[in-house]
């Protein structure tokens, strides 16, 4: 199966790559349309803090895009309650067969280090970014360090 | 002769096809010999400038650019300088060898002076020279004549040449391509050019294995408003011929189905002939909701698709015996529908059924774009759909139009819809859980050929 290859091989380069903000990354044992990887942010408010993602793959990739999801909670107006997030290189109208998952991911450590709080999904967050930046920066250290430490 | 002279000719055809393959080197006894050369380009490619696209092949015109009032038309390989050679007694010693020089575009006086400068070349070293001459025609022949870069017709080359310049180098830019490697950037594996298709005007080449897939889902889900070359950001759109070559029939005419309907659907002066066995396209009277099909001269309403009832009459609502009849076909076993085909004909019962099918079922799953109408479903993701028809956005929970520059903005605290973004919406890949909660019977989309383009069809 393509998609199969293609993810076996994605991996495999990740992997190899070494990408500093990515701490752990696998594959589903029996099943590797579902990725699973921590994330460590390299830019505070974030840098404390290990973040559980996600991935799903579709049996069309990559014709279709994958979904992420964040396990741990983020204090970050771009990342909803449920962690999902609107990330608009897998967003399906957007999303090109040739985009490398290590890019999704890049785009994804861009959106964290630089929140986007002009479309957000958390307006409050978004609000206080960009109006109490101090107040951000410290509730969103507190969070990291209650939720996401280790 | 002596000797000598005998033993040099011999070495140096061995020599000339140990260097050369046979395609560019080719000798039919020890004493005559063809060499093909193959003008090295300075810049990798030069331009043919046109004063119009006249001369270019009409399969070729889409490659040649217009600017400053000309055509430019790039060409990587241009035909060869072909080199006939005779041995002559008392070669290389005392004479060089009879031979003669021809080339399409080259215009005589220049080959006459080529010619010359090989001569020259023999009389400074009274040696074996064919490689020297072989050499020079393939790579210092440019400077030799201090050739332009930019080849303007007339002036230069006359209008006759140009397709066969065109053509050369289209064909000899095939043969490369399909000769040499390509990574496939779905697969990213590596495969010889003729198993590859290549977006134009990008150039981004694929594998057609991962192309072939590539289509089949796009076609298959719908999302066929351009077949997108799959490189970030690129927008090279795959020819027709192209998708052609790689889908099955079916799936290619259901694609060209598509663009021909989404194409006449923007149109809003052009209706479909609501006759199954006509879907003709006409033009909508200017005034009223009248049209008349020039095919099968139907007159009818364009709101209700029903004969032409006058613009002071409404529109009739659906007969009450379809639904009906519906209740009993479905209610019905095999043998007894078979008495409800006789009665009112196979076909029509079949069209009412599937018709009131398809109303319920996009009244379950679909709601309407409130831009342009489309029956949109709801797939993954959130609550943000944008429509596959017009590009723009509604609210999947009100069914609102939302805001193009700021789409979120309907979700924020304040909005309509306020923090109900993902509020019911599925994120996993199932497809058939969203569909199963809501229909009983399986369905598939499937193209009947004298329907509608698209319908869904329940099956038992």
């Amino acid at each position: 199966m393509a998609a199969t290859r293609r993810l076996n091989k994605e991996l495999q380069d990740i992997k190899k790559q070494g990408l500093e903000f990515i701490a752990d990354i696998a594959a589903k044992e029996d099943n590797i349309l579902q990725w699973k990887l921590i994330i460590r942010p390299l830019m505070p408010p974030f840098n404390n803090g290990a973040f559980k993602i996600e991935l799903s793959f579709p049996t069309e990739y990559p014709f279709k895009p994958p979904i992420l999801t964040f396990q741990t909670p983020i204090y970050h107006p771009n990342v909803d309650e449920k962690g999902q997030v609107c990330l608009p290189i897998i967003n399906a109208a957007n999303w090109k067969p040739a985009t490398k998952t290590e890019q999704v991911l890049q785009a994804l450590v861009a959106l964290i280090h630089e929140p986007e709080p002009e479309h957000p999904l958390r307006s409050e967050l978004a609000k206080e970014y960009l109006e109490e930046r101090s107040k951000f920066m410290k509730n969103a250290t507190e969070h990291t360090t209650k939720h996401a430490s280790g | 002769m002596t000797e000598d002279d005998l033993e040099s000719q011999k070495d140096e055809i061995l020599a000339l096809q140990s260097i050369y393959d046979n395609r560019e080197f080719r000798t039919n006894n020890e004493t005559q010999g063809i060499f093909t050369a193959n003008v090295q380009l300075p810049l990798d490619t030069v331009q043919l400038i046109l004063p119009d696209q006249s001369a270019v092949p009409n399969c070729l015109k889409h490659l040649s650019i217009f600017t400053e009032n000309k055509f430019t038309y790039n060409v990587k390989y241009l035909p060869p300088i072909v080199l006939k050679f005779e041995y002559q007694l008392g070669y290389p010693s005392s004479t060089y060898p009879k031979f003669s020089l021809s080339c399409l575009w080259l215009p005589d006086d220049m080959l006459q002076r080529v010619r010359q400068q090989l001569i020259d070349d023999w009389e400074g070293s009274r040696d074996v020279i064919l490689f020297s001459w072989t050499s020079f025609l393939v790579n210092d022949i440019w400077d030799f004549l201090l050739l332009p870069n930019k080849l303007i017709c007339p002036e230069f080359i006359s209008s006759d040449m140009i397709s066969d310049l065109c053509v050369f180098d289209y064909e000899k830019r095939l043969s490369v391509f399909k000769q040499s490697p390509h990574k496939c950037n779905v697969c990213f594996e590596e495969y010889k050019g003729s198993l590859c298709m290549q977006f134009l005007p990008c150039d981004h080449v694929f594998c057609k294995v991962c192309m072939k897939s590539y289509f089949e889902v796009m076609i298959a889900s719908g999302d066929v408003n351009q077949l997108l070359c799959p490189n970030d950001k690129c927008d090279s759109v795959a020819l027709p011929t192209q998708v052609k070559e790689l889908v099955e029939t079916d799936l290619y005419e259901r694609y060209e189905k598509f663009l021909l309907q989404r194409t006449l659907d923007q149109m809003s002066d052009v209706v479909r002939c609501p006759r199954k066995f006509c879907q003709n396209s006409v033009l909508k009277d200017v005034d009223s909701n009248m049209a008349q099909c020039n095919s099968c001269n139907f007159i009818f309403c364009v709101l209700c698709d029903k004969t032409w009832h006058g613009e002071h009459t409404p529109c009739e609502i659906r007969s009450s015996k379809y639904l009906e009849m519906y209740e009993k076909w479905k209610n019905s076993s095999e043998p007894e529908r078979e008495a409800l085909y006789k009665m009112y004909g196979r076909a029509n019962v079949l069209r009412i059924v599937a018709d009131i099918d398809s109303a319920e079922w996009l009244k379950i799953n679909c709601k309407l774009c409130p831009h342009c109408s489309t029956p949109l479903q709801l797939g993954t993701g959130c609550n943000k759909i944008r429509c596959s028809v017009c590009g723009k956005f509604m609210c999947w929970l009100c069914g609102q139009k939302i805001n193009h520059n700021d789409p979120y903005s309907h979700f924020r605290p304040g909005g309509p819809c306020e923090n109900r973004l993902f509020e019911n919406t599925v994120t996993g890949f199932d497809e058939d859980l969203i569909f199963n909660d809501n229909a009983d019977n399986g369905f598939q989309f499937v193209d009947n050929g004298d329907d509608d383009w698209i319908e869904i069809v329940f099956q038992e």
